[in-house]
């Protein structure tokens, strides 16, 4: 496992946004998690990378307990997310925003020569497929392309694992196929991906595992074939007529 | 390389400030009344692009900077006046306590953002301000501290003569506003710029944001430090009024009215400004109004400031 959750549970007041949630991500796999709106998910995503201070459990990321590691740190030991609103840094030219990774993480005094560091950025920026918008600002780029920045962005960090909080949210279906694309190829790097996604077509056809939330608890882990036969899955959230697309 | 900023970007940039300050060379020449003006403008224009490095590029309003510049002249007027220690060191001493000041203030302010931030600096600009009134046995309150020594001399070079003094502050404006250019240009700069730009997503990739904000006050605060020091061993009187609300926004209005987020814009601002207020001595008590309204007007109109102006006629007449 390179990731382990055990026992998270967050509450805002007197709501609890996610309850004693636990699972783990295998090394290399594609890890799905869905759940109707306010299930959670994104609450769980923001315990895990650091921003929210969990009210229990623990989080072991390679053997290392993280558990309220500021996010800045969690970056550089190789645990990277993506927003599902996309947080570009607008003013700055696209490959300012894939270069401030490259700088954080492997120093801004020492760290990776210029040279270095503007061909690992540009290499990124090809890995996604947008290498020839590098020198336009990224207040300039339409939706499509500032879901693959936040992801190009997010591997400028060289992460372990990526966690990707609904990278396809808001696309067309031709986008949609081109950062699902993107999404195999990091795995294919040897990237570990966890994934937040709305989009059933999506999320049954890349992620090994799924894991299901509704009201901030788990109710099912498994195959996407698995889930996709959970009765109780099918109640909260599928809908009773879904069946697994090839 | 120095951060990131490579040979020929370093040489490329130092070469508009060595042609810069060959044309100012002769300045003197057009006498002693424009030789003082130019003088402050000179400290003006170090302060509001060191507060352009806050409020422009880490996105960090502040409404305190002149208590900064305050802590600057008192300190190094305190060192040369009670110990006889030398302006030239007190100077660079007044930078550094500024900068102490700089993280008493920035370290707490961390987690404020937006109208919190611009009030917490803001209370802490009246809090230094109400600290060289009252702490008489120190700074003689709300009376100043006149017959504050000048820059001693070297060799033949008298620094209580305007013209000779003119070219310290030439070559401190110089130096201190080419430093900042590089420091926007360098990782350094971008990375301060990303938390401008969002502060989470700079967390999210590993930008240790409270780090960089706490270097984006002491860098600030040190260069109004010493800008404060030559204003003080320059006039050489000084009072708490160099440190009220009313400087820092004075301040603020050059880095605004100039167009933040430039450095270059804020020097325009201090110029701009300093002749206005020049022009207007007659009307002086309405300085404040006319501000607020430019500060408005450029907000409303040219967000970029007078550096945007600028920008975009020369594009027109390029086209």
């Amino acid at each position: 496992m390179i990731l382990e959750a055990k026992n998270v549970t967050k509450r805002f007041g007197g709501l609890i946004a996610v309850d004693n949630v636990s699972f783990g991500v295998k090394e290399g796999e594609i890890f799905g998690i869905i759940g109707p709106n306010g299930a959670g998910k994104t609450t769980l995503f923001n315990v895990i990378s650091g921003f929210y201070k969990p009210d229990g459990g623990r989080i072991i990321f390679r053997g290392q307990d993280i558990t309220g590691n500021k996010p800045h740190k969690l970056a550089k030991l190789g645990l990277t997310r993506t927003w599902q609103i996309v947080k570009p840094f607008l003013g700055m030219k696209v490959l300012d925003n894939v270069l401030i990774p490259i700088y954080a993480t492997r120093g801004v005094v020492s760290g990776l020569d210029e040279r270095e560091a503007v061909k690992r950025a540009e290499e990124i920026l090809e890995f996604v497929g947008l290498l020839h918008r590098k020198d336009v600002l990224a207040e300039a780029l339409p939706h499509g392309e500032r879901k693959r920045l936040e992801i190009a962005r997010a591997l400028a960090t060289e992460p372990k694992m990526l966690m990707l909080d609904e990278p396809a949210g808001g696309l067309t279906p031709t986008e949609m196929d081109e950062v699902m694309d993107v999404v195999r190829k990091v795995r294919e790097s040897g990237i570990t991906v966890t994934i937040i996604e709305h989009n059933m077509r999506v999320i049954m056809n890349i992620c090994e595992r799924i894991m299901v939330l509704n009201f901030g608890r788990k109710i099912a882990e498994g195959t996407p074939e698995e889930i996709s036969r959970n009765e109780e899955v099918i109640k909260a959230y599928l809908g009773e007529r879904f069946h697994v697309r090839s | 390389m120095i951060l990131g900023v490579t040979k020929e970007v370093l040489l490329r940039i130092a070469k508009y400030y060595i042609i810069i300050g060959l044309i100012l060379i002769p300045l003197p020449l057009a006498g002693d009344y424009v030789t003082h003006v130019t003088i402050l403008v000179m400290l003006y224009a170090v302060t509001a692009a060191s507060l352009d490095i806050l409020v422009g590029y880490t996105g960090r309003l502040s409404l305190g900077h002149a208590a900064f510049f305050a802590v600057g002249a008192y300190t190094s007027t305190l060192l040369a006046m009670n110990w006889g220690i030398s302006p030239w060191i007190g100077i660079f001493a007044g930078g550094i306590m500024a900068s102490v000041f700089g993280l008493i203030l920035g370290i707490p302010s961390l987690k404020l953002r937006g109208p919190y931030l611009a009030i917490s600096t803001l209370g802490f600009g009246v809090i230094v301000w109400l600290m060289l009134i009252n702490l008489d046995w120190l700074t003689r309150g709300p009376l100043g501290i006149p017959g504050i020594p000048p820059l001693p001399g070297i060799g033949p070079l008298d620094f209580r003569n305007k013209v000779t003094f003119y070219y310290v502050a030439l070559i401190f404006t110089l130096v201190s506003i080419f430093l900042l250019h590089i420091l926007t240009q360098s990782r350094m700069g971008k990375i301060l710029m990303s938390i401008r730009e969002d502060e989470d997503a700079a967390l999210s990739v590993g930008v240790d944001v409270p780090l960089f904000k706490v270097y984006a006050f002491l860098i600030a605060t040190f260069f109004a430090g010493i800008s404060g020091g030559l204003y003080a061993h320059y006039l050489r009187y000084i009072s708490p009024e160099i440190s009220t609300l009313g400087e820092s926004i004075y301040i603020l209005s050059m880095t605004i009215i100039g167009g933040f987020g430039t450095l270059i814009g804020p020097v325009m601002g201090a110029v701009v400004l300093s002749l206005l207020q020049e022009l207007l001595r007659s009307y002086l008590e309405y300085r404040y109004l006319i501000y607020g309204l430019l500060i408005i007007l450029v907000m409303k109109f040219f967000p970029s400031g007078i550096y945007g102006i600028i920008e975009f006629i020369l594009k027109r007449v390029r086209e």
